[in-house]
């Protein structure tokens, strides 16, 4: 239930045993359904959760009823609001499991008692942090600046796998474009690597 | 939006999880009816779903399996017992609110057991868990 968990800490800090026997008592594991939400629009994010098994998604809802996908959360990623999450505001996004889950919770009171006790967990927390600020930064600026057929295609780079668990309205509402624009796009790369 | 607690629910017998699940009738919540033997659980799923609209109820033999899908849990299965499902649920029930419904309320066994979860002991059935589990 904890491998995937120690093996993506220890790929960033060392870890005792011990220090992880003591990690373990602090996660939840929870196991979510298929449509199952992980965190809805309004509540607060009570935790931040770390994927075993299974694949969420993030997506915000606009004012016309349209969804929005923020991030796809696969096995090793971690998921959570971290505004609501670190605030205790109230989250503008919904967190739903798209496929059964497994996951290790954690709230903010035992993600602090961990980083007191075992301080190397700032340093994974702060490189988890830069990770996600770079790859959001990343994809800023491929919003502003990249035809949708480069998005598609970085898409399917940094998510290898992808189109066999995730519906291609899904990829196009993540790349904000849409599912038309998005099987045109893929007809024509196909046409392309047949020449 | 308040996303739907999950609640575990292992029993000695039907009665009991009758008993247990008439308290959440007003919920929006899952109930996972728990138990080895679950003959006479159906029954208990059933009056459920014709009494109340937001509470869903399901029957499950594998506790391991609804535990570790519940928010919290909540037990009722007699002092002899107590250690077999302990040992059951314990990998997955960390950080979880377990409840025991006891005639010793001063037994501190179950926590002992169970050293990572938030134990509660009750020595009767409350009209509403919302205390103690949380409404969040």
């Amino acid at each position: 239930m904890y491998e995937l968990l120690r093996k993506k800490i220890s790929e960033t800090i060392p870890l005792s045993d011990d220090e992880f026997e003591f990690c373990k008592t602090l996660f939840i594991p929870k196991k979510l359904r298929k449509r199952q939400y992980l965190l809805q629009e309004g509540d607060v994010d009570r935790y931040t959760g770390f994927v075993e098994k299974g694949l969420l998604r993030t997506y915000a809802v606009d004012s016309k009823g349209t969804e929005h996908i923020l991030q796809f959360a696969f096995e090793g990623w971690w998921v959570a609001d971290l505004a609501s999450f670190l605030r205790a505001e109230p989250s503008m996004l919904n967190i739903e499991a798209m496929e059964e889950c497994e996951l290790l919770l954690i709230t903010k009171q035992s993600w602090e008692l961990l980083l007191q006790k075992i301080p190397a967990f700032e340093k994974f927390f702060r490189i988890l942090t830069q990770n996600n600020l770079i790859v959001t930064q990343k994809r800023l600026i491929g919003n502003m600046s990249e035809t949708a057929e480069e998005k598609y295609l970085n898409f399917m780079k940094d998510h290898p796998g992808c189109m066999q668990r995730v519906p291609q309205r899904m990829i196009a509402s993540y790349l904000g474009i849409t599912k038309e624009t998005l099987s045109r796009i893929r007809s024509q790369i196909a046409e392309k690597s047949k020449k | 939006m308040a996303t739907k607690k999950t609640i575990a629910v292992i029993t000695s017998s039907p009665a009991k999880a009758s008993a247990i699940a008439d308290a959440f009738l007003h919920e929006k919540c899952n109930l996972l009816l728990l138990a080895n033997e679950t003959d006479g659980y159906d029954k208990v799923s059933a009056a459920i779903k014709k009494k109340s609209r937001s509470c869903k109820t399901e029957v499950h033999h594998c506790m391991k399996d609804g535990c570790w899908e519940a928010d919290a849990i909540i037990m009722d299965v007699g002092r002899e017992d107590e250690e077999d499902v302990a040992s059951l649920i314990k990998e997955v029930a960390t950080q979880k609110v377990v409840i025991n419904i006891t005639h010793d309320c001063d037994d501190k066994k179950l926590q002992q057991l169970l050293p990572y979860s938030r134990v509660t002991t009750l020595s009767e059935i409350p009209s509403s868990f919302k205390d103690i589990i949380g409404d969040d």
